[in-house]
């Protein structure tokens, strides 16, 4: 190839300000995140730099007393004779002035090799298996010259292009005037590596078991499959691909306006997981196939005045998916009359959602600025129902959802500049999500179990509306000292339209949060910044039934139907009617109104199992997202620029989070972190950075394991270590109101990431430069557990016999490692070619028993081996590769 | 916007208006004020901004050095040989060697000036405003390639101030954020949306629909936490607990249920080979251990279609 013909074509070029990147792995991506040209321009010259700067270069005539400008501050004059004025000739004749001036165009291609394979290792990178890899990058950029009357610009990219991380871009404008750009983008994500099922089929929707499979020999027990089904487990690999194509146009109508449309579409195939119970609680983890696609179009007319902006959008988003359900084969047991033969999984609906936005902006002066918005979208779902199961082959009567969903948005924001000192912000939001669907009554069985079903609930299309106030105040104390002050309010309503009663524990919330924050300049050196916020939260007439009775579970026996049918005659199938109470305002606390379907008073003394109950049975449970909470965070900062080598900073975040109210539940969450970094610049050439994080999550959580009680007497309730009673009628009469069957879990998790990194620019006469980093990140997950629950000794009754209380252990710790090396060296050949060496090695180990617990023999009774095993892997990558730069 | 990779393509076509007569060569004249001193050997590399849009001449919209930095009439007349020399008139930066930087709003009103409209229409009053933030703490106007308009090195312009989130994308379940393909300006505007957290749409869940649209709905049978905000359950920079939870399951659960089987204590003497101890000693028991809701996907073994279903069997999401 003409080497000097390509550089007389393009080096004219000047590239987009957005930049594609060259590499992920490799040499590129290193050199596409600094200036290409610094080292050249500061190392050009060490030497004179100093008198360059005086007596500036050599050039073809002095500049000219600028243009006044309309819209700019008039230039002083320039000191005839010193003047360097960059022109095309100019760089002709200066190298240096060529290479700061004109974007280079970079083709790398090599090879990466990779010593071993892990699905973790190569989740989001492209490199899964061992083995080689091809490098492939560019980045061709062309055009006019920046001097020229020539205002286009186009730009190709290709990164990754060996990898399954593979994405292309192209542009092509002419700049104030129009753009034209396309890409394509492809990531694969490895799901897991090491999981088999012996169902045959997967990739596809229709899953059946091998023609010799053999049940369970305990019945519904999966640890009990003959050794002539373990052979019939076969790995299948867990990916998908997502593939995304883009397109977009903008064009400038004149000054003031631009029209802009770009548009995606972007497809997801591949094979995942997704768990498929069967009749009560016996499931299979399925290969679950994915083809999907999602098609989303941005348009928008934008005008810019000197005092008004504004913009009138569309968004709009249609997402489609190949499969509408999924089916398989029962591997738990014979058909039989509670036993179907399939099951059927639905899968996510169709959807589409299209919305108008406008918004803008008016500077009445440049210290009071208004900002406002407006949006209007609508969101639809109407895709064919499945049958309730595959035994009945019903479909409701209705069909398809006819799902709507309106979303309404309003945003008002007034800023003003009541001095020099003082900054003055108020904010008004308003955001709705309202769901139009109807409500209506669905009977059917569980799980695909076999016969009409006895299951009857209503459906709650959720609605939500958030507004939001906001005041904020920042004040300027003294010269380098600020305080800023700020006041919020949130409201969020939550409903349904159509339900008999609320279908939200509290149908609304209200939020007040106060903030302070202080940030100052100490020292010429030392900077600091300190933050609090507190924020209460109440919920109204919080009732923790309400979203139960709403989407009701009905009666559970058949004969129990004619209550149904009485629910159906008046219109309203739910449990007020039933228990006597109004179809609609029942008055809190809703009494008599029990989950499990089971009345049980929770006073001890009164007869269980009577519908003369007088309590709620999960009374003081608090769904976190709605019940009362109190809030506090803090963060801090401090920042010292010790010497000008050596930079420090350090800073913490602390928030709290007290719900309060909430018996059962979420009780608490608490997150804070310490962040410590520091940079070394040991000279122009050489620098190097130090951070560490710790981060602290915990959550505590409370519950009780209490249950029906099964038992209509009472029984003495003899005594064991801790007071909890030690056989099963008493258990039966108290579970209610058993203290010994309350729990708590403090669950926390406990991380620790350390990075170090150096880099060494220059080396053997400015032509080797190096990069190192290594990383270590180290996260615990611990879940402490107190309190217990009952059990029978194996062969004694079940009904009288002895109980014992266990206590509950800690369950077992969940740990990563990762360990991670790269080291990348580049050397610069001339200043067209460049050689690049990359190594890197990363270390992962992990015990997540979300896969490690699901191994043959060992899995929970009721739910098929996966054999999956948590990642662990030391693995090296080498690569080499060839840069041309032109 | 939606579909570009960060902001890149919208931080130059968004700017309109300011049309500027004789734009070759008077620009040329107009930046040779500078570049007679900032030339091709000054410390840092100013005059690569003619690679990038700022430099385009023939685009009259294109700035002159003074129309950003000031007029700088005391910069100017300073005398080179001499130390000393005034500061220009507005200095970017927070950190600057030389110059005591300009106050944050005057450099940023430089800006907004021209690039007021689009993803920076929410700015004026948003965090990263009120808390001092200037452009160019993300920002390198001079260089060919700007770090913060790089997918891949987007977030480390970003964890230069949030190291906690950092420090969460190396742990076990994370989006591909390091593996460049999930840019943090993909979820967040930092120049201020109306959305929370300046996400780019006005709520949580409408900016996760848009790489995860299946998730939209509306469905037959909603879950409430979800419907109401996807971070109810996930954490989205990174987690212990895979796919990115906050909790792990079933206590993640149990937050909000606590009844019929999701009542049960789980803990570690419900596991196999765990310590199945009583107050009375050791016992055997009937199929405790291991509970299907502790261990593996746990509650979701069954309750798959948590996100929602269109079953009409799936109001228990189990369909």
């Amino acid at each position: 190839m003409d080497n000097k013909h390509i550089s007389f074509k393009l080096r004219a070029s000047v590239g987009a300000i957005f930049a594609t990147l060259l590499v992920g792995h490799t040499a590129v991506a290193a050199e596409a995140v600094k200036n290409p040209n610094s080292k050249q321009a500061k190392a050009s010259h060490p030497s004179k730099r100093a008198k360059a700067t005086h007596t500036g270069k050599v050039v073809k005539a002095p500049a000219a007393k600028p243009a006044v400008l309309t819209t700019a501050p008039k230039p002083a004059a320039a000191l005839p004779g010193t003047a360097t004025k960059v022109a095309a000739a100019d760089t002709a004749e200066n190298p240096e002035l060529d290479e700061l001036t004109h974007r280079k165009s970079t083709i790398e291609a090599g090879v990466l090799g990779v010593s071993d394979g892990n699905w973790k290792y190569g989740q989001y990178n492209g490199l899964p298996n061992s083995g080689p890899y091809a490098i492939g990058n560019f980045d061709i950029n062309g055009g006019g010259a920046y001097d020229s009357k020539d205002a286009t610009r186009w730009r190709l990219t290709g990164k990754n292009i060996g990898l399954e991380t593979r994405e292309f871009t192209g542009e092509y404008k002419d700049q104030g005037k129009y753009k034209l750009n396309f890409g394509y983008d492809e990531i694969t994500q490895y799901k897991q590596g090491t999981y088999q099922t012996p169902y045959i089929g997967a990739g596809g929707n229709e899953l059946a078991l091998p023609p010799n499979w053999q049940y369970p020999t305990t019945a519904n027990n999966m640890r009990t499959l003959p050794a002539s089904d373990q052979a019939a487990f076969q790995g299948v690999e867990l990916s998908t691909k997502r593939r995304r194509f883009d397109g977009g146009f903008s064009y400038f109508l004149n000054n003031e306006w631009e029209f802009k449309s770009s548009m995606r579409h972007e497809e997801k195939n591949g094979v995942g997981t997704v768990g498929a119970p069967i009749v009560a609680t016996r499931s299979v983890i399925l290969p679950n196939p994915i083809s999907q696609s999602t098609d989303q179009i941005n348009s928008s007319l934008n005008f810019t005045g000197e005092k008004a902006y504004g913009s009138l959008a569309y968004y709009g988003s249609i997402f489609h998916n190949d499969y509408s359900s999924l089916i398989f084969q029962n591997a738990y047991g014979a058909p039989s009359a509670s036993n179907p033969l399939y099951g059927q999984m639905s899968t996510m609906p169709d959807n589409q959602f299209h919305q108008f936005t406008v918004s803008g902006g008016y500077n009445f002066s440049n210290d009071t600025k208004l900002v406002g918005s407006g949006g209007y979208g609508r969101n639809w779902q109407n895709q064919n129902f499945l049958p309730y199961s595959t035994s009945t082959m019903a479909v409701p009567a209705q069909g398809s959802l006819n799902g709507a969903v309106d979303f309404k948005n309003v945003n008002v924001k007034l800023t003003h500049k009541a001095s020099q000192d003082l900054n003055l912000a108020a904010s008004y939001k308003y955001d709705e999500r309202e769901n139009l669907t109807a409500v209506n009554t669905y009977r059917f069985p569980d799980a695909d179990s076999s016969g009409a079903g006895t299951n009857y609930r209503n459906n709650t299309p959720l609605s939500r509306r958030v507004q939001t106030g906001n005041l904020d105040a920042n004040y300027t104390i003294a010269k380098g000292h600020s305080l800023k002050a700020g006041y919020e309010i949130q409201s969020i309503d939550r409903w349904c339209n159509g339900t008999w009663t609320a279908c939200i524990d509290s149908a609304t919330t209200l939020e007040n949060i106060g903030k302070l924050d202080y940030h100052g300049k100490l020292t010429d050196k030392l900077t600091t910044s300190l933050g609090y916020a507190y924020s209460n939260r109440s919920a109204y007439n919080y009732n923790q039934d309400t979203a139960y009775l709403a989407s009701f579970q009905g009666p559970q026996t058949l004969s129990q139907l004619s209550l149904y049918d009485s629910y159906l005659a008046t219109g309203i199938p739910a449990w007020g009617p039933f228990l006597g109470y109004p179809i609609k305002g029942m008055p809190y606390p809703y009494p008599g109104v029990f989950v499990n379907n089971n009345p049980v008073a929770l006073t001890t003394g009164v007869a269980p199992n009577t519908a003369t109950a007088g309590g709620l049975d999960i009374n003081g449970l608090g769904r976190f997202n709605t019940a009362p909470r109190d809030r506090q965070s803090f963060h801090s900062m401090l920042n010292y620029q010790l010497t000008e080598k050596l930079a420090l900073t350090l800073n913490g975040d602390y928030k709290y989070d007290n719900y309060y109210e909430s018996s059962y539940g979420l009780q608490s969450s608490k997150n804070w972190s310490l962040n410590f970094d520091s940079s070394y610049n040991f000279s122009d050439d050489l620098s190097a950075h130090l951070f560490y994080t710790y981060q602290d999550i915990f959550n505590k959580t409370a519950g009780s394991s209490a249950s029906s009680n099964s038992n209509t007497g009472t029984a003495a309730a003899g005594s064991v270590v801790g007071g909890c009673v030690n056989n099963i009628l008493a258990k039966n009469d108290f579970s209610k109101t058993d203290p010994c069957l309350n729990w708590l879990s403090n669950m926390g998790n406990n991380i620790n990431t350390v990075g170090l990194g150096a880099k060494q620019k220059g080396l053997l006469s400015g032509k080797l430069d190096l990069n190192g980093d290594f990383l270590l990140s180290f996260a615990k997950t611990t879940t402490d557990v107190s309190g217990g629950q009952y059990s029978a000794i194996t062969g004694a009754s079940t009904t009288t016999g002895p109980y014992y209380y266990i206590p509950a252990t800690s369950m077992p710790v969940v740990n990563t490692q990762t360990y991670q090396f790269k080291l990348n060296a580049k050397y610069n050949v001339n200043k067209a070619s460049a050689v690049n060496l990359t190594y890197s090695f990363q270390h992962m180990w992990s015990n997540d028993y979300t896969y490690i617990g699901m191994q043959q023999y060992g899995t929970p009774t009721g739910v098929m081996p996966t054999n999956m095993q948590a990642p662990v892997y030391s693995i090296h990558a080498v690569g080499l590769s060839y840069i041309y730069n032109f | 916007m939606l579909f570009t990779t960060a902001h890149a393509e919208n931080a130059t076509t968004e700017v309109v208006g300011k049309s500027l007569a004789k734009p070759v060569a008077d620009a040329n004249e107009r930046d040779a004020v500078c570049t007679r001193c900032h030339d091709e050997n000054d410390s840092k590399p100013i005059l690569s901004i003619y690679q990038t849009p700022h430099g385009n001449r023939a685009d009259a919209r294109t700035p002159s050095c003074q129309q950003c930095h000031g007029q700088s009439d005391a910069h100017l007349k300073g005398d080179p040989n001499q130390k000393g020399r005034a500061a220009p008139d507005i200095v970017y930066g927070t950190k600057t060697k030389d110059y005591e930087p300009t106050l944050p709003a005057t450099q940023n009103d430089k800006c907004i000036g021209c690039h007021q409209s689009g993803l920076r229409t929410h700015w004026s009053g948003s965090q990263h405003e009120m808390q001092g933030v200037v452009c160019s703490n993300c920002h390198t106007a001079h260089a060919p390639k700007d770090k913060v308009l790089e997918r891949i090195s987007q977030p480390d312009v970003c964890f230069t101030c949030h190291q906690t989130q950092r420090s969460e994308t190396h742990l076990f379940s994370t989006h591909p954020i390091l593996a460049g393909k999930t840019a943090c300006a993909e979820c967040h505007n930092p120049h201020g949306s109306t959305g929370p957290k300046m996400l780019i749409k006005q709520s949580t869940n409408e900016t996760c629909y848009t790489c995860h649209a299946e998730k939209r709905g509306p469905f037959l049978w909603e879950h409430s936490p979800v419907f109401d905000d996807c971070t109810n359950c996930h954490t989205p920079h990174g987690s212990n607990n895979s796919p990115l939870l906050k909790q792990r399951v079933p206590w993640l659960c149990q937050e909000c249920h606590n009844a019929d089987h999701a009542s049960t204590v789980d803990s570690g003497s419900n596991l196999i080979n765990g310590n199945v101890t009583t107050v009375d000693g050791k016992q055997t028991f009937n199929n405790l251990s291991p509970r299907a809701q502790a261990n593996g996907l746990a509650c979701l073994s069954c309750h798959s279609m948590i996100h929602g279903s269109n079953h009409p069997a799936g109001a228990k999401f189990n369909r």
